[in-house]
């Protein structure tokens, strides 16, 4: 099934994928989410995205990005709606954009159309999804 | 909202506590599982979830448990630094 597409132009292509996170508060925002297979977390948003949606801390960890640099971060419990389903997951933080990481497709067969305005289909394949426990 | 300068301090000395304290008590079977460690009190727990937070706070008020994988730390790698090669 379709879950996104193929954003920007030739010298920009990126897969998107819509997601809408729920803060603590009642607050929902949606985002046009760049699928990272770089990323080998869940789910990240700005902080300030973060601070706005009231979603609960859980605490704080360590991130490596691309050039090496350890970056300290909060992390969050929150909600997210991702083809079609509402999930409980560990949100982190990063820049501007906000990134689907390869924990919150594990257990997905994705499919890249990369053309200008493809598809990004995807089926989960078994029961394989991940859960996270956040109480 | 907590600054950069807290969260970082915070993490030095939770990871001080991990290297000290805690990584020599575990063993090869640890591998993968994440630790909580209150930087305050020096309480940790351990567990192969999120859960360990809920483990952690049953031990203390801990107000920013600092997470991490034992033993590669990070939790994450954004932008495929790669597990192992830069952490």
């Amino acid at each position: 099934m379709k879950i996104g597409g193929i954003s920007g132009d030739i010298a920009s292509l990126s897969p998107r994928v819509p997601i809408v996170v729920a803060g603590s508060n009642g607050t929902k925002k949606s985002f046009n989410a760049l699928l990272d297979t770089g990323f080998d977390g869940v789910v990240s948003i700005s902080r300030e995205e973060s601070e706005e949606l009231g979603i609960r801390r859980l605490g704080e960890h360590r991130s490596v990005l691309a050039d090496g640099t350890v970056r300290i971060a909060p992390i969050f419990a929150g909600r997210v709606l991702f083809v079609g389903e509402w999930r409980d997951v560990p949100i982190t933080t990063s820049g501007d954009v906000a990134l689907i990481g390869m924990q919150l497709i594990y257990g997905s067969r994705l499919t890249l159309d990369v053309f200008l305005d493809g598809d990004v289909d995807s089926e989960f394949v078994g029961d394989r999804r991940l859960t996270w426990d956040l109480t | 909202m907590r600054t950069q300068e807290e969260m970082d301090d915070n993490g030095r000395r939770a990871l001080a506590i991990y290297y000290e304290k805690i990584k020599p008590q575990l063993t090869d079977d640890d591998h993968g599982r994440y630790i909580a460690i209150d930087a305050e009190t020096g309480v940790w727990a351990i567990s192969d979830g999120y859960d360990v937070v809920k483990l952690l706070k049953r031990k203390t008020e801990a107000e920013y448990p600092f997470i991490l994988l034992h033993p590669r730390v990070s939790l994450y790698s954004m932008g495929w630094a790669g597990e192992g090669s830069r952490n």
